[in-house]
């Protein structure tokens, strides 16, 4: 082994990046191209009576506008990338351009492709559009009564409803010595990823619509073929480095307007969002109402939970029912409770369409689960760290749906060392009062089982021992695709510079999946390893027979094969033109597959539906001004057990990335919806941390090499902003003795819960 | 199609002579950190942009015996380079330490930051409280404004359609305590929650002589008279400092939007107000 | 009544001519005229500083800088500073340091940083990050940002 596995490497793409030479979405145009743009509703209920788009047709310039009458199927249902059909109930309708009713604000009536992106806005102005405004449906509770508002046509506005149930929670309760209510409430929250949403979409001289765009899941060019109503080989999609992605390029953004505007003019067409578009219409964070019990006896052991989650769909399907059913099987968190009752509901309303969000369902609920044990904790008298020393799962314990774990558990590990690190509390003058805080999270990686997920990775060795990699991976900022670059130099013995990867295209590299559910190092980089594995292994033994030895006392290290305990070496160029002459193929393409389950029944969800749990802690120091309520944080530390940390530097990265990102989730950020019209319309509104409001994050990575991943690594990306904003409600208890439990804790809300009226 | 021209005089006649002539639609650009985002959210549609940027009239920062006179151009960066200001005004250095961030500061100016007339324009509370005059051209003459009247509501002034202003000045007295404190929701590229800024003479441990001012508080960024006409004559014991927090709590007249509701920002101007009068007398907090 | 305005400046070392519209951003002008793509557009009205660019040495928010207001002045993005000594130093240090993630903020930070530590020989990690507070970044929750920037500044010692 060459022995590149756990070392901070610097990425492959850090260079160009640095230099300002990645081509990003927006970057790349192409001759004759048109600009395109979207016509979006400006009511957030309405009904369309008539649109007139006959002066927009007449502006030179312009080459067309389309409404819902031009789409080939307008009415579709949400997909993201699996290519298992679960059926209805998780798979709900969206149409491309509004009918009939809109359903919030924001949502496209209208495209129009245009000579200039000027002419383009100009020919939206002309477009005359009468609407019926109708009353709508903003909250979620209001919605799925009876007789409420009907969101859509003739859907219930309730989505989906789940049931956990284990032992008997409501007795449990009765015979607890203390009962710890609470509701909980999380914000609608935008990823604010710095590159909005972006493609440049053109036909090719084959008939196949080209769509290069910044996006998460390049398998939508199923959903767009579908649209468009050709083959799924028309469509291609080809992704772009990303600016930044979290979740939100995770359902179709430019696509199929991009398709639908080529299709018409036959010239290639570009589409960027403003930021002020991506706030208003592109998804959000699930907002979530969650009412919480929790009955523990006087040592401090939890009997009981119930829990109750309401979400916030918004106007359309999307991801919410699987977001909810994250939701669900992590409400109990990572504790072994005998006795649990847990409902779930998603809703539709006239807000903007939630869907995906780095944490996926799984932080909001850790929100309320954390507040409820510190709370369980300081009404004991117990320390936080051994409330959760007490209750914290393990290997072998059971979870809520009867799975019981089978790998190792670092917990309450990671609570107690993060605790440690953080060290004694700074000392600050009145009015600043210092507190501390510590919260534990686990969150999946990799998909819910039912989906049975599948990667493919293709590695081919050059005649000159240089390596070329092809993996269908959206590289979205996290590193996927120069991990799976480390893992090819580690199986294949040469330098990572020796390796050049293809990433994210439908039609020229294998089918990797999304980069969602932080399941690419796991999917992606196993395949990727299972196809290096097997391309090593018949160098191994083409060198062994050349060399007279056993393969299994042959290494591949620094472009050579070496023999163990000689100084004998054989340079790789001459066993790949050994198996070259003999025809051998010098090629590997692997596929994974995860472990698969069936879908779980709704009303009674029983079993393992998720691979495996990353588990991780945050302890933060916050400082609380007493008289404003503004809170500072001013130190974070991050524990988690990463498995096995593949690049040291991204795996740090994430820890970094993640905790500041939820910090924000904490203290600032808000999506405003004041019946469905967006107050924080622009990046001056939605407030999100700059570097003066970041502090530094020490990360403390555990390596117990038990994870799914390659060489036992587990996923980070989403888990790694679990558990920050807990943390800082607790330490913000901890200072001030107020608890805050809805996000974020603004100095307002603060000082409120201190003073009552000002 | 509409149009937009722009004009980019070198001369403080020829831009004046602009600006009497083109009347309506004319707006000014100096720095354009508000113009360009006001054009894209479509709240102003000018038929001329004239810029001002070259004019040299209206650049330098000059401190002669008691007068500061500070240019209409000068950068808000510029202003934090300035060995005058950070001597004579040091209230002003501090409010230019908070504001917006350090790429702005490089291309917001002084006069553009008054003429914008944001309730929450965090130059215009230092300058109130340092008792500012503004100096005012136009093709038919100069005038002078105390900075006190300048503003008139959100977005409006006493500027007439053909005059720019050329500098503000403020009288050069180092002898007075002098604070700003800015209340946002984050660290950088934050809008002012509240401002405020305070200027004191403390004589025979009595207050002397007293300027307060806020900013975001009021449809225009406002001189706290009531304040400051209860500090006069006070000594400022814990007892008068906790009652000057609730004169100006009650003085200031905010609203409530997404960032806070009013009665907030009014507890908050009171809070501002105790600090900045503890940090002027040296008090040390921040 | 042309909409043109004429202008001339200087871009990355190269004498440029050209008409712009009143309104145009300098931003706009470097992406669609000049096809200069370093400098990024991620929010259009000053709020994240993926645009930055200096203008006459100083770092700005291209996106609300008129393009005719560049006219006769001296432009200058991350492509047309390759070969600075400072940038290439701070470039390495983000590479090394992995303070590159998505990258779609780092030409931005990187001119910034660079035009920061031209003025200032030992700034603190808090110096650093008020430097840095106009150029958003939603990957790395900055440290290694300014873990990067520190170790240019203190090899600058």
């Amino acid at each position: 082994m060459s022995g590149v596995i756990g070392k901070p490497m610097p990425r492959h793409d850090a260079w160009a990046k640095a230099r300002g030479d990645v081509v990003y979405a927006d970057d790349f145009s192409l001759p004759g191209m048109l600009y395109g743009k979207v016509l979006r509703s400006r009511y957030p209920a309405a009904r369309i009576l008539s649109i007139d788009t006959k002066k927009a047709e007449a502006l030179p310039g312009v080459h067309a506008v389309l409404t819902a009458k031009d789409v080939p199927n307008n009415e579709t249902v949400t997909k993201f990338g699996q290519s298992r059909d679960v059926g209805s109930g998780f798979e709900g309708m969206y149409r491309v351009l509004a009918d009939k009713k809109v359903r919030f604000m924001g949502e496209a009536v209208a495209l129009v492709a245009a000579e200039t992106e000027r002419i383009a806005q100009e020919a939206l102005e002309l477009i005359e559009v009468d609407y019926e405004p109708l009353p709508g449906v903003f909250d979620p509770e209001e919605a799925a009564r009876p007789g409420a508002y009907p969101v859509g046509e003739s859907e219930s506005n309730v989505i989906a409803r789940y049931r956990i149930r284990r032992g008997d929670a409501d007795e449990a309760l009765r015979h607890a010595d203390v009962v710890i209510e609470g509701t909980y409430r999380v914000p609608f929250v935008d990823h604010a990823y710095l590159e909005p949403e972006s493609g440049v979409a053109w036909l090719d001289e084959n008939g196949v619509i080209n769509i290069r765009v910044s996006t998460q899941v390049i398998e939508h060019f199923r959903g767009v073929a579908a649209v468009l109503g050709v083959p799924h080989n028309k469509v291609r999609i080809i992704g772009t480095f990303a600016g930044g992605g979290f979740g939100g390029k995770e359902d179709i953004t430019v696509e199929t307007y991009l398709a639908l505007l080529v299709r018409k003019t036959g010239r290639p067409c570009k589409m960027t969002w403003t930021r002020e578009e991506s706030i208003l219409s592109h998804s959000k964070r699930h907002p979530y109402v969650m009412r919480y019990t929790t009955g523990a006896m006087a040592d401090g052991k939890i009997v009981a939970l119930k829990a109750d989650l309401i979400s916030d769909a918004g106007a359309y399907v999307y991801l919410s029912p699987w977001v909810l059913m994250y939701s669900a099987v992590n409400a109990t968190g990572p504790y072994e409770v005998d006795n649990v009752d847990i409902t779930a509901m998603t809703v539709l309303t006239n807000n903007t369409f939630t869907s995906a969000n780095r944490g996926f369902g799984a932080i909001q609920p850790n929100f309320a689960y954390e507040s409820q044990m510190d709370e369980l904790a300081r009404r004991l008298g117990i320390d936080p760290l051994e409330i959760r020393r007490i209750n914290c799962i393990k290997k072998g314990s059971t979870m809520s749906t009867g799975w019981k774990i089978d790998r190792y558990v670092a917990l309450p590990e990671v609570a107690e060392r993060a605790r440690e690190a953080l060290g004694e509390p700074t000392s600050m003058p009145a009015p600043w009062k210092v507190g501390i805080g510590v919260a534990v999270g686990m969150m999946s990686y990799g998909r819910l089982m039912f989906l049975h997920d599948t990667s493919r990775s293709h590695v081919r060795v050059e005649m000159d021992g240089s390596v070329t990699v092809r993996c269908g991976v959206p590289d979205i900022g996290g590193g996927q695709s120069s991990s799976l670059c480390q893992i090819v130099a580690e199986e294949l013995g040469v330098d990572m510079s020796n390796v050049n990867i293809y990433v994210s295209d439908t039609a020229l590299t294998p089918l990797a999946g999304t980069t969602t559910a932080t399941r690419q190092l796991y999917m992606s980089g196993n395949a990727t390893l299972k196809a290096a594995r097997e391309l090593r292994g018949r160098l191994l033994s083409k060198a062994a027979e050349m060399l007279g030895v056993s393969s299994d006392r042959l290494d591949l290290k620094e472009g050579s094969v070496i023999v163990e305990g000689e100084t004998r070496r054989l340079p790789l160029v001459k066993v790949i033109a050994a198996c070259a002459n003999e025809g051998q193929e010098l090629f590997s393409e692997a596929q994974f597959n995860a472990p698969f389950c069936e879908v779980p029944d709704l009303s009674d969800i029983k079993g393992q539906i998720f691979p495996d749990f990353t588990f991780g802690a945050h302890a933060v120091e916050v400082a609380v001004d007493t008289e404003t309520g503004m809170t500072r944080v001013l130190r974070i530390v991050s524990c988690y057990d990463v498995g096995r940390a593949i690049n040291p530097l991204s795996a740090e990265g994430q820890l970094e990335g993640g905790a500041i990102y939820c910090m924000g989730y904490a203290l600032m950020e808000e999506v405003v919806m004041d019946r469905g019209i967006t107050r924080t319309p622009s990046l001056s509104e939605y407030l999100i941390p700059t570097s003066a409001d970041a502090p530094d994050v020490t990360c403390i990575m555990l390596e117990y090499g038990d994870g799914l991943g390659p060489y036992g690594a587990k996923g980070l990306g989403e888990p790694s902003c679990n558990s920050i904003a807990p943390a800082i409600t607790n330490a913000i208890y901890d200072a001030v003795g107020v608890r805050i439990k809805s996000l974020p804790a603004t100095p307002e809300k603060v000082l409120r819960a201190m003073k009552g009226d000002l | 199609m509409y149009k937009m021209r722009y004009a980019a005089p070198r001369t403080l006649t020829e831009a004046l002579r602009l600006l009497g002539e083109e009347r309506e639609g004319v707006y000014v650009v100096a720095g354009s950190t508000n113009v360009l985002p006001d054009l894209r959210a479509k709240k102003i549609r000018p038929s001329l942009l004239l810029s001002i940027e070259k004019l040299g009239e209206l650049k330098g920062i000059h401190a002669d015996g008691d007068v500061v006179t500070v240019g209409a151009l000068t950068t808000i960066n510029e202003l934090l380079a300035s060995r005058d200001i950070e001597l004579n005004a040091g209230i002003l250095h501090q409010a230019a330490q908070r504001f917006a961030d350090p790429l702005v500061r490089n291309r917001a100016t002084i006069g553009g930051n008054l003429a914008n007339a944001s309730p929450a324009a965090d130059s215009a509370v230092p300058l109130l409280a340092l008792d500012a005059v503004l100096d005012i051209c136009s093709a038919r003459g100069e005038r002078e404004v105390p900075l006190s009247s300048f503003f008139t509501g959100p977005g409006k002034t006493v500027l007439e359609r053909d005059e720019l202003i050329r500098a503000v000045r403020f009288p050069s007295d180092s002898e007075n305590q002098k604070a700003f404190i800015k209340f946002g929701l984050r660290e950088a590229m934050a809008i002012s929650l509240v401002s405020v800024g305070v200027e004191l003479r403390i004589q025979k441990d009595e207050v002397a002589y007293a300027r307060v001012a806020f900013g975001a508080v009021a449809p225009t960024p406002m001189r706290g008279f009531r304040t400051e006409e209860f500090l006069v004559g006070k000594k400022l014991t814990a007892e008068v400092l906790d009652e000057a927090r609730q004169v100006a709590s009650r003085e200031v007249r905010p609203i409530s939007d997404v960032r806070a509701t009013e009665s907030y920002r009014r507890h908050i101007s009171g809070v501002l107000l105790g600090r900045a009068i503890k940090m002027a007398l040296g008090g040390g907090m921040s | 009544m042309t909409e043109g305005y004429a202008i001339e400046l200087t871009v990355n070392g190269r004498q440029v001519s050209a008409e712009v519209r009143a309104d145009e951003t300098l931003l706009e002008f470097l992406r669609t005229q000049l096809r200069i793509i370093d400098a990024k557009s991620g929010c259009g009205k000053g709020d994240c500083g993926t645009c930055t660019v200096l203008l006459d040495g100083l770092p700005v928010k291209s996106c609300i800088v008129l393009a005719a207001s560049a006219d006769g002045k001296d432009v200058k993005t991350l492509s047309g500073m390759q070969n600075e000594p400072l940038v290439k130093a701070l470039q390495e240090s983000f590479v090394t340091h992995g303070a590159v993630q998505c990258g779609f903020c780092t030409p931005g930070m990187i001119l910034t940083a660079a035009s920061y530590l031209n003025e200032h020989k030992n700034p603190s990690r808090d110096d650093i990050r008020r430097a840095l507070s106009g150029n958003l970044c939603r990957c790395t929750g900055y440290k290694k940002i300014v873990d990067a920037t520190q170790a240019v500044a203190r090899r600058n010692e």
